[in-house]
């Protein structure tokens, strides 16, 4: 454990209103290497924000950092104020690998844990977690398959489920971690349609990690260009210039261990791997030792 | 059956509740293999309370070798975390060791008296009837008491920790960000195995407790859609053994605790067979019609983690 | 066999255990890495639990303590532990932590409930199966240890032909694949070996904690050499060592020999992983700046199998 990861508390809240998410030169090491070298940035409310970059760019390392599931320095504020005050006002989707396969427990079940954080750990569950249950499946089209078993469903109908989880903690600030991963066109599409309309009629705000750029310069209102450090934060269109993903994709100046002769590495970012792999991401990361999540 | 063997049921019963409420949790947390860690790391524990206090003094027994063995476990897992033991090695190691270090105070310092290798292997259960209790002028078996004592605990904690329990077991990513302390759980569940573990010591032995927690859990892993019933259905195979395997080693005139858990065992390979959705009777004829959803076929078979 | 024997300082009864122990415990130790080596100690452990019911059934269908009958019996036991929990993995899509579970419990129980039936049967000469458990060297005889070497031999002569198979499958398995030798062979292959090392000793340490001296010994190796070849060797020696001083020792203390041989090994590798030259804990500590600096340190040195730490995730 690096002294990085004994936590540098947070400090004091920048007031920042206006603002999904912000980092303050946030630092985040694995293992003696720096997934995160100071890494700041400003993603206002009310937007589609996607964190692009290569594999091991330490996108999924961000997010969590940001929701206190990782061990961070520096400063994170989320809706303009700490994790802990706002914390009932975010919802996560986490990746699929995270979710314990095999089991057993239905739709309907998964979109009520949603409702855990509002009732607290011994409240029952209302008729108002019911009808908000229902509704958030009927959004993400699943109300059909809520007494359905999670592991009878595909990859797609469960992406929705948790996205309808996410949905029914009605709350103001949606991070989803690689929420297309695996799933196909048509249900991202779909869910992509969802997020929009979450940003553009509701005013939440959502930030996801992902890696498909055309998506992103397409249908998202703002992108946080990552490579260990922020390399751009802005409209898509500016963020995705040609130069700055050569600069992020291309060079990849710290591609590991093995070669570095002064030993200071942090990151693995391999040239060779596409960056349409979410799962060698977290591969990549975790063969030297240093767990992504 | 006679009141006796009644007793013996009862007192296994209880015990299988005990243990197939908390090894749900933990077969859906892929901890199957932390009672055995748990019970392996219990022994020497229980040995050292015996030596200190001299006897068998219930209390003193729960306490110190549950501490005992939850110090173990933890130690055990800040050392895998620090990277220096990092491998299913480590844990093939330590746990055989400590069990060794029981065993040899087994056999050094306590044999013969109430605590011997025999009952390390194969439980006291027979022996369960024997042993009361003055209450309010009835005389109760103890260890009915104490299994009963297990199963109460243990089914309050799971109905009143029951949203973080599922929580943590079904997504720990998503549990923590919505504020439940992951590793807070973790520990709890630790605790209460633990106890539970020394608690079945008496009645099955040190190995056998394995066997309580997993194969009626696995058993109702193959069966259940819901976690409810999941649980529901680990308790009633672990009654359902105990009932069975009462009966057959009064037949057979064989190890109780051996038979219970072996009647589990059979129920588990029943399951295995003619489970209605994951059973391999239907997968096999009804796999290729309909597309089962694709599992990963486990490529790393045996590389399990006991302890983690 | 008998001038080794007669060669050791010892009396007579004690010198055939020690050398026959040291036998088991070369073979465990020199067998060992293929279960460690590649995260498979825990399967190991499902493995020397399922040689119970078959040292039982073996007795019943020799009738007597026929020594070659029981262990045939263990080993195909053993095997069998092996193919169910593969099978349970591979068929019913269990995680390996299940699948071990329910069939070490399943060796086990079956194993318990033979031995139990059978001493309450009143089958004289019965008596010594519950050894069987945690080990009883003492009451070895010339023609074991004959026997136990004879099967060992074969075991190291096989390993030695296939080491460079084995050397490669150990280390990068696809890339074996790929090179023609086909995956399942060469599980099959290290699966038997294990069987037969774990049956082997099974008499001597135990079935419930045979497998700390397939392990012990091979850890403690590990952090000595990065080499195969030498850990292979060192592991042999420490196995071999321990199983000797460990069988001798319990003797003469009344003990049961497994606990003993098994504390014995596990302390050579304590105090490997604590005091070795480089991969030790002191060595560590000693230069935590290189450390933290470089994370190559960590898991993998320079020309050391990586896959040892790989079944921890």
């Amino acid at each position: 454990m690096s002294p990085l990861e004994r936590a540098v508390p947070n400090g004091a809240p920048v007031p920042s209103p206006g603002t999904a998410l912000t980092a303050t030169d946030v630092r985040v090491g694995y293992g003696g290497g720096l997934v995160l070298d100071g890494v700041t940035l400003r993603v206002p409310a009310g937007r589609l924000a996607a964190v692009v970059g290569p594999n091991g760019a330490g996108k999924s390392t961000l997010v969590k950092a940001a929701l206190g599931l990782v061990r961070s320095s520096g400063r994170f504020t989320l809706l303009g104020d700490t994790l802990r005050a706002v914390r009932r006002r975010v919802a996560y989707v986490p990746q699929r690998d995270a979710v314990t396969r095999d089991f057993p427990i239905t739709a309907a079940q998964v979109v009520e844990m949603g409702r855990y954080p509002r009732r607290g750990w011994f409240r029952r569950l209302t008729e108002e977690d019911d009808l908000a249950v229902e509704a958030a499946l009927r959004r993400t089209g699943v109300v059909d398959l809520a007494d359905r078993p999670l592991d009878e469903l595909s990859g797609g109908q469960r992406q929705r489920v948790f996205l309808a989880r996410a949905l029914a903690q009605q709350a103001d600030l949606l991070v989803l971690d690689e929420p297309f991963a695996g799933v196909d066109a048509r249900t991202e599409a779909a869910l992509l349609d969802l997020l929009t309309e979450l940003c553009r009629d509701e005013a939440r705000s959502v930030v996801a990690v992902h890696h498909d750029l055309r998506t992103v310069r397409e249908r998202f209102d703002h992108a946080v260009l990552l490579a260990g450090r922020v390399l751009a934060d802005g409209p898509p269109a500016e963020v995705l210039r040609p130069e700055l993903l050569e600069h992020a994709y291309g060079l990849a100046p710290l591609r590991g261990a093995v070669d570095e002769p002064d030993g200071r590495v942090g990151l693995t970012v391999s040239t060779a791997s596409p960056p349409e792999t979410g799962a060698a991401d977290r591969t990549a990361a975790s063969a030297d030792g240093s767990p992504d999540r | 059956m006679t009141a006796d063997d009644l007793v013996i049921v009862l007192t296994a019963g209880l015990l299988a509740t005990a243990c197939a409420l908390l090894g749900t949790f933990l077969v859906l947390r892929g901890r199957a293999l932390l009672p055995d860690a748990v019970s392996h790391a219990v022994l020497p524990g229980i040995v050292g309370v015996y030596l200190v206090t001299g006897g068998r003094n219930t209390i003193a027994m729960l306490l110190g070798a549950t501490l005992f063995g939850v110090v173990c476990v933890l130690a055990f897992q800040a050392l895998r975390r620090s990277g220096i033991v990092a491998s299913d090695a480590a844990i093939a190691l330590v746990f055989p060791a400590l069990f060794s270090l029981g065993v040899l105070g087994v056999s050094r310092y306590t044999s013969g008296v109430h605590l011997d290798l025999d009952s390390t292997i194969y439980g006291e259960l027979t022996f369960a009837p024997l042993r009361t209790l003055d209450l309010g002028g009835t005389q109760v078996p103890r260890s009915l008491l104490i299994t009963g004592a297990a199963a109460v605990v243990v089914l309050a904690v799971v109905v009143l920790f029951w949203r973080p329990l599922v929580l943590t077991s079904f997504d720990p990513e998503f549990a923590e960000a919505t504020g439940v302390r992951v590793r807070l759980v973790e520990r709890g569940l630790l605790v209460l195995v633990a106890a539970v573990a020394v608690t079945a010591f008496e009645s099955i032995g040190a190995i056998l407790v394995v066997t309580f927690f997993v194969v009626p859990a696995a058993t109702a892993q193959l069966v259940a859609r819901r976690l409810d019933s999941m649980l529901g259905i680990a308790v009633a195979v672990g009654w359902v053994s105990a009932l069975l395997g009462q009966r057959a080693a009064v037949r057979l005139d064989s190890s109780v605790a051996g038979s219970i858990g072996l009647a589990a065992v059979g129920l588990f390979a029943l399951a295995l067979v003619f489970a209605p959705r994951r059973g391999l009777w239907r997968r096999w004829r009804g796999g290729r019609r309909r597309g089962t959803p694709a599992r990963r076929p486990g490529p790393t078979a045996g590389s399990a983690t006991r302890g983690g | 066999m008998n001038w080794l024997i007669t060669s050791l300082p010892l009396p007579y009864p004690e010198a055939v255990v020690a050398v026959g122990a040291a036998a088991i415990g070369l073979v465990a130790g020199a067998l060992g890495p293929l279960a460690v080596l590649r995260g498979r100690s825990m399967f190991g452990d499902a493995m020397s639990h399922g040689t119970l019911p078959g040292v039982v059934l073996g007795f019943v269908v020799a009738g007597t303590k026929h020594l070659p009958l029981m262990l045939l019996g263990a080993g195909l036991t053993a095997a069998l532990a092996a193919l169910a929990v593969i099978g349970l993995e591979r068929c019913a899509g269990s995680r390996p932590d299940v699948a071990i579970g329910v069939v070490l419990s399943a060796a086990f129980t079956t194993g318990i409930v033979l031995l139990t039936a059978l001493a309450s049967s009143g089958n004289a000469g019965q008596s010594g199966l519950a050894d069987y458990l945690f080990g009883q060297p003492a009451g070895m005889v010339e023609r074991d240890v004959l026997l136990t070497a004879v099967v060992g031999a074969c075991a190291l002569l096989a390993v030695t032909a296939c080491f460079r198979v084995l050397r490669t499958a150990a280390f990068d398995p696809g890339f074996a694949a790929v090179a023609g030798v086909p995956r399942w062979a060469v599980e099959a292959a290290s699966t038997v070996l294990l069987a037969v090392a774990i049956v082997l000793g099974v008499r001597t340490v135990g079935a419930v904690l045979m497998v700390a001296l397939l392990v012990a010994p091979a850890v403690a190796a590990r952090q000595l050499t990065t080499r195969l070849g030498g850990l292979v060797t060192l592991s042999a020696l420490v196995g071999g060592t321990s199983g000797a001083a460990g069988a001798v020792l319990a003797g003469r203390a009344e003990l049961p020999a497994g606990p003993v041989i098994v504390l014995l090994a596990t302390s050579v590798a304590v105090l490997a992983v604590l005091f070795a030259p480089r991969r030790g804990v002191l060595a560590r500590v000693r230069r935590p700046v290189a450390a933290a600096e470089s994370r190559s340190s960590a898991p993998g040195e320079a020309g050391a199998p990586p896959r040892e730490a790989s079944g921890a995730r």
